[in-house]
């Protein structure tokens, strides 16, 4: 049943992903062939001023556009599979649809979660694309192997791990965050539907909440480490190993420490949001 | 075959009516092959389950039979069928006799009345 | 006969409104039920309930003696009040959902269905009339062989044609092993098909009775009795 709900989700959400990220790549292709225009452009009259000002003024309002699509496609990309499309499938008139197929809460919410995280993991690597595309030249190309070199080795300097743990523990904290985002959308949407009126402004009401929440406790968790670092209580420095007298690995530690905490932080959130999500959508669903 | 039911009364009890003057006017000739449940049922609007259950009324009157395999037949039964229209026709009469009563004529004034608009039609 | 559907004090509130209250209620396979009461009443709450799209406040409600949940959901088809498909989908589209989702929906069953209508598999929603698409709907829901079909308002604001195939619709895929649940405040339009009748009023049941029994006993319709009942 599962595998029927995350090919019919798929089949939904593609309808508006493909075509936006085909927009996206072809908004790319067309800019990078202005890019090669530019930077022929090289023959052109320098005396005359005023020809080369439109130019200029082109050229921003070139590259602002570009910009603006790439964060519209990444906005739309977001709020399309966290918020819209969950809302509109399972909480409108199609819920009366969806809900009473054989298959149980928490298929939907994992159906929904697989394929808006894929989505918007495609999402993020696709704009990273269209700006390799946009900007690579054959220096970046010939230089290519030296940059990672010194990423790899720079990276282990930086953060005081093996690069390959490193950037694979990096990786999976940002995958975390996405599928714990995404749960927390849904957990905000379920819980304001429940009530017999004023459902968005509800959902709003409660995902502000969970802000409010959610930041006090990171605030106090930064509160407690920053003190920590000031102080030379040999308790932080047993308990955190800070203290060293290299300011890089003060920094590195520092910086793993807020990643694991975020990490931590955004599973137990996610896990929450599940367990509410599900709660909400079997045992208080009203649809209108 | 029209299926005009009214309000007051079973629906099943309807149907076999309304079959009963089918087979007696002759729509339905001894020996046809009814149609089936749900075709029948179709036909009137109503639930198979009543269509069913006028069926087997209509059974046990004798005026229609049912073969195992073949289906459910009006009766051949030629006896049995006038014996029914006898019964039916009295009916009517005592109906109207009903009815006369309450308009207040006696017996042999509803007998002259008779007479004349027999004549009347010759 | 065999129980397919039954309520044991069932209990619905929201908030402080008690929309059904402690409500006990079997029902067997093989018949046509009238679920009859004024608008408001807890028809469409008792419909839903039974679908799992609501959660009981207090009581028991089983069917084929389970609780609503996936299991229950493969055995029941449900007609909602509202046009539950997305707009793009073509009538393809909505075949395969149902193919995909419901073990018991019969493809050919429902495109014999489709044909008669004169309704083009390509076509899509989005370019049909509102009573094209109830009657789509209507089809998908009768294509499976359901054990109990829950048809809430079918015949609501559609025109006397429609209301006839609807009716005929019900009719040829009756069944002796399903129950037809039809919730309605239309009787004189359905009062033909049913079997039974359930009388509903402010989340409380009336009357429940034969319609062949309202018949012998009161002497007139459903509907004439209705309206008795219900005399504001």
């Amino acid at each position: 049943m599962l595998g029927k709900l995350i090919k019919h989700e798929f089949k939904a959400i593609n309808r508006l992903m493909i075509p936006l990220h085909i927009g996206l790549l072809a908004v790319t292709v067309v800019g990078r062939f202005y890019v090669q225009f530019v930077m022929n452009r090289t023959h052109i009259d320098y005396t005359n001023t005023s020809l080369r000002m439109w130019e200029g003024l082109m050229d921003v309002m070139l590259i602002s556009a570009y910009v603006i699509a790439l964060i519209a496609v990444y906005i739309i990309t977001w709020l399309y599979v966290s918020v819209l499309r969950p809302r509109k499938n399972l909480f409108t008139d199609e819920g009366y649809l969806m809900h009473t197929l054989p298959a149980s809460t928490s298929e939907h919410i994992v159906s929904k979660l697989v394929v808006a995280s894929v989505w918007r993991i495609a999402d993020i690597l696709l704009i990273c694309l269209s700006i390799f595309i946009m900007v690579v030249n054959k220096y970046i190309i010939q230089d290519f192997g030296e940059f990672w070199h010194e990423l790899w080795f720079g990276f282990s300097y930086i953060f005081d791990v093996p690069a390959g743990l490193g950037m694979s523990a990096f990786l999976l904290i940002e995958l975390i965050s996405i599928v714990s985002s995404l749960l927390i959308f849904y957990a905000c949407i379920a819980i304001g539907h429940s009530f017999n009126s004023h459902r968005i402004l509800a959902s709003i009401g409660v995902f502000v909440g969970y802000n409010i929440i959610n930041n006090l406790i990171s605030s106090i968790f930064t509160a407690i480490v920053g003190v920590g670092s000031f102080g030379s209580s040999s308790f932080y420095n047993v308990f955190f190993g800070i203290g060293y007298n290299n300011p890089y690995v003060n920094a590195a530690r520092y910086f793993w420490l807020n990643m694991g905490f975020a990490a931590v932080f955004s599973l137990v959130m996610g896990a929450a949001a599940f367990v509410l999500a599900n709660h909400f959508m079997s045992r208080w669903l009203n649809l209108e | 075959m029209a299926w005009i039911l009214d309000d007051s009364r079973p629906i099943y009890l309807q149907i076999v009516d309304l079959i009963k003057t089918n087979i007696i006017a002759g729509t339905y000739q001894p020996g046809d092959k009814l149609p089936s449940v749900r075709d029948l049922a179709m036909d009137a609007s109503v639930n198979p389950n009543t269509m069913q259950k006028a069926l087997t009324e209509l059974e046990r009157s004798g005026l229609v039979y049912t073969q195992r395999t073949s289906g459910r037949f009006i009766t051949e039964d030629t006896t049995k069928m006038a014996e029914i229209k006898e019964q039916l026709a009295r009916e009517q009469i005592q109906l109207f006799l009903k009815n006369m009563e309450q308009l207040g004529f006696k017996k042999e004034d509803i007998k002259r009345l008779l007479d004349l608009e027999l004549k009347g039609e010759k | 006969m065999e129980q397919l559907l039954n309520c044991q004090n069932l209990t619905k509130r929201y908030g402080y409104k008690t929309a059904l209250d402690s409500i006990n209620l079997t029902i067997e396979r093989g018949r046509i039920i009238g679920l009859l009461g004024p608008n408001g009443s807890g028809k469409t709450t008792l419909i839903k309930l039974i679908n799992g799209l609501l959660t009981p406040t207090d009581g028991l409600l089983l069917i084929n003696g389970m609780a609503p949940g996936p299991e229950t959901k493969k055995v029941v088809s449900y007609l909602p009040e509202r046009t539950y498909f997305n707009s793009w989908m073509k009538v393809t589209d909505i075949l395969d959902f149902f193919c995909d989702f419901y073990a018991d929906f019969d493809r050919n069953r429902a495109m014999e269905m489709l044909h008669r209508l004169n309704i083009n598999e390509k076509d899509r929603l989005s370019t049909m009339s509102k009573g094209t698409k109830e009657k789509v709907q209507l089809i998908m829901v009768m294509s499976r062989d359901a054990d109990l079909y829950c048809l809430d308002e079918p015949i609501g604001g559609v025109d006397p044609a429609a209301r006839d195939y609807i009716l005929q619709t019900i009719i040829t895929n009756y069944n002796e092993r399903a129950t037809v649940l039809i919730s309605t405040h239309l009787i004189s339009d359905i009062e033909n098909v049913l079997d039974d009748v359930i009388f509903i009023q402010n989340g409380h049941v009336r009357l429940t009775a034969s319609v062949d029994e309202i018949r012998e006993q009161e002497g007139k319709s459903v509907d004439a009795l209705f309206r008795e009942v219900f005399r504001c």
